[in-house]
């Protein structure tokens, strides 16, 4: 355990390092950057709050990979779930449920069915019509975008206009808001807590859990202890599917409070990145999700104060995440804390 | 001279390309990527397996020099590219700062650039220091709202801030609501309109800012029917709102006059619409301008009227023109937009920012800042633009003289009224009258245009 | 070149693998490495040929260090393993597949050239590899031969030998063994891994004996048979096979249909008996086995009343073990909370309790917590019977002492007849003769994925069934 923290802090070093040198290379100023950074996400209370939202739909979308992940499946559908979450969402906020007190718990509740929904598509591409899951995936987000774009410039369009700039506000009784007067995003932090537990518990306490980990690492072998791989490839999907929707859901109803085309925000994408890189770590999922939320939201400052390109915070991450992965591809990590500890080779 | 240019823009478009790219496409790209390569290096998936002389468990370490030497040049590249993108903050002596929040990149040529300068003329007339921020746009920014930019640049302190673009309503709502001691300027909206449908009384720091274009895109469409010989011409759409709607029509009645001018009938008039979804090109989300146009000119175009905020019509026509086709353009809202490709630039109607934005930025420094609802007519005359005028046409090298003069004469014959424009007997697509015969709408009824016109093809967006 | 070892250690979890390992090979030798199943030899192996990292200690080719942890590194030094069951595309033709995994020239490849190759190596081996048939149309043995022909071509100085002769018949055997002389004398060094004690004796120079994890002895040979057996596995190891064999009780009839592999459509037997498969590699009989648990339609087991045996009571134990029968990742505890916790949530507690106690019984070296990959073969081999449950009554084997050691197939055995008299029905497959002759009560033998002769063990004389699975 130890070993594995020393590991991932030396990995984690060495990528800011080459974080730092590629923005050397950049001529720009590594230090006021992360300064920059850091209090672009963390100096308010607001600023705090933003970052938290954002990790809190980057973590669901991590979450949601992990459990495919530990399936031995690439959800790559994620970005299309998230948006049926959304679409689901906006559909409730078009109805008179809106008006009521408690229609973000609906607005939450369909986007989680809308993006299981698509998940069971893809397990159902992938199990019945043998595609491999990539490629349904691609083609999933690829409907998913297209009917976005239809929904939004025609049926639910803004009264005499077409634009693809999104539809009209939900109304304020559907926005899931922050706490008091300030934007702390408590409920989706209440909502991505109740995932994490919720999938701590499947994945490591339930046979259900140990049985969707047993189909990813070998599904011969699964089939030898009689578990069925077919519905619990179904089972992963559908998760995967609901908790995107979730991220979907919160994403349309607390930041943009209406239907945009790129809801999903490439969150989905990220949500891929953070898991590989956090392993079927759920926690790390968390801190990675926090690390990435505060380059985003950090980074807009880069564009304000420093007058660097909005392409900065894009620049940052993906050096880091690249890095991280050739560090841990190449076992630099590992062969460099052989150095440091020397002979002290039982970590147990 | 023509290499040299084109050499420029090709670079400042590689450039452009770059950076949207990266913007929009990394996370895909990425994950992509990191999916393969994660599966061909996890250590995890080659543990158990033998045939080591076909699957390696450590990582080449050439390969490893290949990835990193990639990933530097393209490093590289990007910051070749962005590096000329100066930096705002170079005139910090002053006492004030203001925000200017653009829905595209800084130097597209078109919307945004235009809105830049306008910045960049009240740093040099009062000498305040901008805060830009580009591409506000769900596309290219999801995780930043203009609400929180207005928020950031506040914070910053910004005693006033600039949201340029229709699609920017929601977020400078919500921001003057929770900023009401901060002024801010909403380009092109109605919130200070006080007949207006959308009239918000309450936001008491929110004025509204924007030139009549009609008269701009009135000389535009004249222009264009007045240079095209087979009076087919077509008109490059951004979204479908009341404000493209009548600069839409705007162009179309300009057309209209010029060819009858010119002599012709007006059944041989074809003015067909077609709208691409948003200001500029969303990959996956709107139609490639690129492909709308070099379908207009398929189907027997043979001038592109342009509308949306970035240069595509003006690539697309120069490409095809020289491939021998006689093909021309009318580009939209910056005034130097026909750089970008001289030859086939008929000319273009655009915006001139500056003197709106430093009375605004004045006013605010003597506190006279008021939510004003301002629609400002351009400063003709004899139909040709003054300098300081907020909105005007240029010509460009692509135009005759003998176009230059019509242009010239019939738009001093509007007398500077922008409801001479749409002056009646004048109709709806479907039907509905806008002005009878010796009528001229209101303002409002101008300002609201609920469809196209009679004559234009095109979805006028009805519901 | 002189291969020196130097306080090698590697762990996986608490189970120690390596614990400071010294010693050296000489150039030009035939080197044994014998123990035990998880003494340390594949792990100490995978170090050599730098697909592991060890915690700690160096090796030394001649003067130089060897970079650790690289297969690249370990290539381009000369050294070159060929293992138990070589991977391959198995999809390729021959030639494909060696021009696949050709890293010498990077430029032009020739076919004819390696055509070439292949024929003179097969030549002066006296092998018989057609470069034109798939590979996986070709035997164990013929697999191995084209893995070490692309050793040899590729350059390899050091030739790593990790149980080389159980897709060999006694005359290939012969054939290999003279080359590896042959090599040797030309300064080629062997290191065989190997626990039949009979090959080593008969050709290394030396050997090294580890036990659990620890180097033990390195001996010159010749040596007596006896104190090498002793020092393998203890002084007081005795390695017999007479098994007292637990009589059937009861005498109830139980049919099996076969008619899928031969004329005859059902073989009845009683209850109880446990039935041999006998079979060279690539017969068909491990797919017999399998196919009374894949293939439940076409391969059944029934009692008279055409009952058939439910699925939840058939349990099939896969020779490929890590890649068919565990999950290499997980750990042995997951596994038994697969196999024994099936349904909501999962009392970790007690499945530690329960994993420790099922450790002991049946003697796995590892913790809870060993991951199944970082198992040794035999280990492996322990956990997958440990994962049968009681209320089994058919039960599938497939080859299941392959690449066990003596006491770890004895120990299968022991604990496999233990638990006989509750199956119904046994059902095994074996390319070792004798072990079907030690352990069946009936025999079947496949040639050619069909049934060539069947009956009860008294009634099949040895030479006879040798025949029938050769194909005579």
């Amino acid at each position: 355990m130890y070993k594995i923290i020393l590991q991932n802090s030396i990995a984690t070093f060495l990528s800011v390092i080459s974080v730092t040198i590629v923005l050397l290379i950049l001529q720009v100023m590594p230090f006021e950057i992360y300064g920059n950074l850091f209090d672009g996400s963390f100096g308010s209370l607001d600023k705090i709050s933003r970052t938290l939202l954002i990790a809190t739909i980057m973590a669901l979308a991590g979450f949601a990979l992990v459990v495919t992940f530990s399936t031995g499946l690439w959800n790559i559908g994620i970005e299309g779930q998230m948006l049926f979450g959304a679409i689901g969402a906006t559909f409730i906020a078009r109805t008179f449920l809106a008006e009521y007190f408690f229609a973000p718990i609906i607005i939450i509740i369909f986007g989680t069915l809308f993006g299981s929904f698509l998940g069971l598509l893809s397990a159902i591409l992938k199990t019945r019509f043998n595609v491999h899951e990539i490629f349904g995936g691609l083609g999933i987000n690829f409907v998913a975008s297209g009917l976005i774009v239809y929904l939004v410039i025609g049926p639910w369009k803004r009264e005499g206009i077409a634009s693809t700039g999104g539809t009209d506000l939900f109304p304020k009784s559907s926005w899931i808001n922050g706490i008091g007067d300030s934007n702390f995003p408590i409920y989706p932090i209440i909502i991505a807590i109740i995932v994490f537990i919720t999938l701590f518990i499947l994945l490591s306490r339930t046979s259900l859990g140990l049985k969707l980990i047993a189909t990813g690492t070998n599904k011969d072998a699964a089939d030898k202890f009689k578990i069925d791989s077919v519905k619990h490839i179904l089972y992963a999907f559908i998760i995967a599917g609901a908790i995107g929707g979730i991220a979907g859901a919160i994403q349309a109803a607390s930041i943009h409070h209406k239907l945009v085309p790129n809801i999903a925000g490439g969150y989905g994408f990220l949500g891929i990145l953070i898991a590989l890189i956090a392993g079927r770590n759920l926690f790390t999922v968390v801190v990675i999700s926090i690390i990435f939320a505060s380059i985003m939201v950090g980074g807009v400052q880069l564009q304000l104060r420093l007058g660097l390109d909005s392409s900065f915070p894009y620049i940052i991450e993906s050096v880091f995440v690249m890095s991280w992965l050739i560090i841990k591809a190449s076992k630099i990590d590992s062969k460099l804390l052989m150095l440091l500890v020397n002979k002290e080779t039982d970590f147990g | 001279m023509l290499i040299q240019f084109h050499f420029t823009y090709c670079y400042k478009n590689v450039k452009f390309y770059f950076l949207s790219l990266i913007k929009v496409n990394i996370q895909l790209f990425g994950a992509i990527i990191f999916c393969i390569s994660w599966k061909i290096f996890h250590p995890d998936n080659l543990i158990h397996t033998r045939g080591y002389i076909l699957i390696d468990k450590t990582i080449n370490p050439k390969r490893l020099i290949f990835i990193l030497v990639c990933l530097t040049t393209l490093l590289l590249a990007v910051s070749a590219c962005s590096s000329d993108s100066d930096s705002s903050s170079s005139n910090s002596s002053s006492i004030d700062k203001f925000g200017m929040i653009l829905v595209g990149p800084r130097d597209d040529k078109g919307w945004s650039q235009a809105h830049f300068e306008g910045g960049e003329a009240i740093e040099n007339a009062i000498g305040a220091e901008m805060i830009v921020a580009d591409f506000i746009n769900p596309a290219d920014s999801p995780n930043t709202t203009v609400a929180q930019v207005a928020a950031d640049m506040i914070d910053q302190g910004a005693k006033l801030i600039f949201a340029t673009s229709d699609d920017m309503k929601d977020g400078i709502l919500e921001a003057a609501a929770s900023h009401p001691d901060v002024s801010m300027v909403w380009s092109t909206g109605d919130s200070a309109f006080k007949d207006g449908k959308d009239y918000k009384p309450e936001l008491e720091n929110l004025a509204n800012v924007m030139g009549q274009m009609e008269f701009g895109k009135y000389m535009a469409g004249c222009a264009a029917a007045s240079e095209s010989k087979s009076g087919n011409i077509g008109f490059l759409g951004p979204l479908i709102n009341d404000e493209t709607r009548r600069l839409t029509n705007a162009a179309y009645i300009g057309a209209r006059d010029c060819w009858l001018d010119k002599g012709n009938s007006i059944s041989d008039l074809n003015f067909e619409v077609i709208w691409i979804g948003f200001w500029f090109h969303i990959p996956g989300v709107t139609l490639d301008p690129t492909t709308v146009v070099n379908d207009f000119i398929d189907s027997g175009v043979d001038v592109v009227i342009s509308h949306i905020d970035t240069p595509e019509a003006l690539t697309v026509t120069d490409q095809r023109a020289a491939a021998g086709e006689d093909v021309l353009v009318v580009g939209y809202d910056y005034e130097n937009s026909c750089d970008v490709t001289p030859e086939v630039c008929i000319g273009v109607p655009y915006f001139n920012w500056g003197p709106a934005y430093i009375d605004a930025a004045k006013r605010v420094g003597n506190n006279s800042f008021s939510a004003d609802f301002q629609w400002i007519a351009p400063k003709l005359t004899n139909g040709v633009t003054a300098e300081d005028s907020m909105v005007g046409f240029k010509g460009g090298n692509a135009m005759s003289e003998e176009t230059r003069k019509r242009v010239n004469r019939l738009a001093d014959q509007l007398n500077g009224d922008i409801a001479n424009i749409f002056a009646g007997p004048i109709n709806f697509q479907d039907g509905s009258v806008l002005a009878s015969e010796g009528k001229k709408p209101s303002l409002y009824d101008i300002w609201y245009t609920p469809q196209l016109l009679e004559g234009m093809t095109g979805d006028s967006g009805g519901n | 070149m002189k291969i020196e070892f130097k306080n090698i250690s590697k762990s996986f979890g608490e189970t120690i693998a390596n614990s400071e390992i010294s010693f050296s090979i000489d150039g030009g030798s035939i080197h044994a490495i014998i123990g035990e199943n998880g003494a340390g030899k594949s792990t100490l192996i995978k170090i050599l040929s730098g697909q592991i990292l060890p915690d700690d200690g160096s090796i030394k080719l001649g003067n130089k260090k060897m970079l650790l942890g690289s297969t690249i590194e370990a290539t381009n030094k000369g050294i070159g393993i060929l293992g138990q069951d070589p991977l391959d595309f198995s999809n390729f033709t021959v030639l494909e597949s060696f021009l696949a995994g050709n890293k010498k020239s990077s430029k032009i490849i020739s076919k004819s050239k390696f055509e070439e190759i292949i024929s003179t190596f097969s030549k002066k081996f006296d092998w018989e590899i057609n470069v034109n048939s798939l590979i996986k149309d070709l035997s164990v043995g013929q697999r191995q031969q084209l893995e070490l022909i692309r050793l040899l071509y590729l350059g390899a100085k050091i030739i790593i030998l990790d149980e080389p002769t159980s897709g060999f018949s006694l005359d290939q055997k012969k054939k290999v063994f003279e080359n590896l002389r042959d090599l040797s004398s030309k300064g080629y060094t062997v290191i065989l891994v190997s626990h039949k004690i009979e090959e080593i004796l008969e050709i290394c120079n030396k050997v090294t004996i580890l036990q659990k994890g620890k180097l033990l002895e390195t001996l010159d040979l010749p040596i007596n048979p006896k104190i090498l057996i002793d020092k393998m596995f203890g002084p007081s190891s005795n390695v017999k096979n007479d098994y007292k064999k637990i009589e059937k009780k009861s005498k109830k009839n139980i049919t099996i249909k076969i008619d899928k592999y031969s004329d005859i459509e059902k073989i009845t037997l009683n209850e109880g008996t446990i039935i041999g498969v006998s079979g060279l590699q690539g017969s068909g009989s491990d797919k017999f086995v399998q196919s009374f648990y894949d293939d439940l339609s076409s391969s059944k087991v029934y009692y008279e009343n055409e009952v058939q045996i439910p699925f939840s009571e058939i349990n099939y134990v896969a020779s490929d073990r890590l890649e068919k029968g565990l999950f290499p990742d997980m750990t042995i505890m997951e596994h038994i909370a697969l196999a024994y916790n099936s349904k909501g949530l999962i009392n970790w507690s007690n499945i530690l309790e329960l994993t420790k106690s099922l450790i002991n019984t049946y003697g796995i070296v590892g913790t809870p917590q060993t991951q199944a990959k970082n198992l040794s073969g035999g280990n492996q081999q322990r956990l997958m019977l440990a994962l049968i449950k009681e209320n089994i009554r058919l039960l599938l084997l497939e080859q299941p002492t392959r690449g066990l050691d003596i006491s770890s197939a004895i120990f299968v055995w022991e604990s496999l007849l233990k638990t006989k008299s509750k199956k119904n029905l046994v059902i095994f497959s074996s390319v070792d003769l004798y072990e079907i002759y030690d352990y069946s009560d009936f025999i079947i033998c496949f040639y050619d994925n069909k049934i060539v002769a069947s009956g009860h063990k008294n009634e099949m004389a040895r030479a006879k069934v040798m025949e029938k699975i050769s194909g005579k």
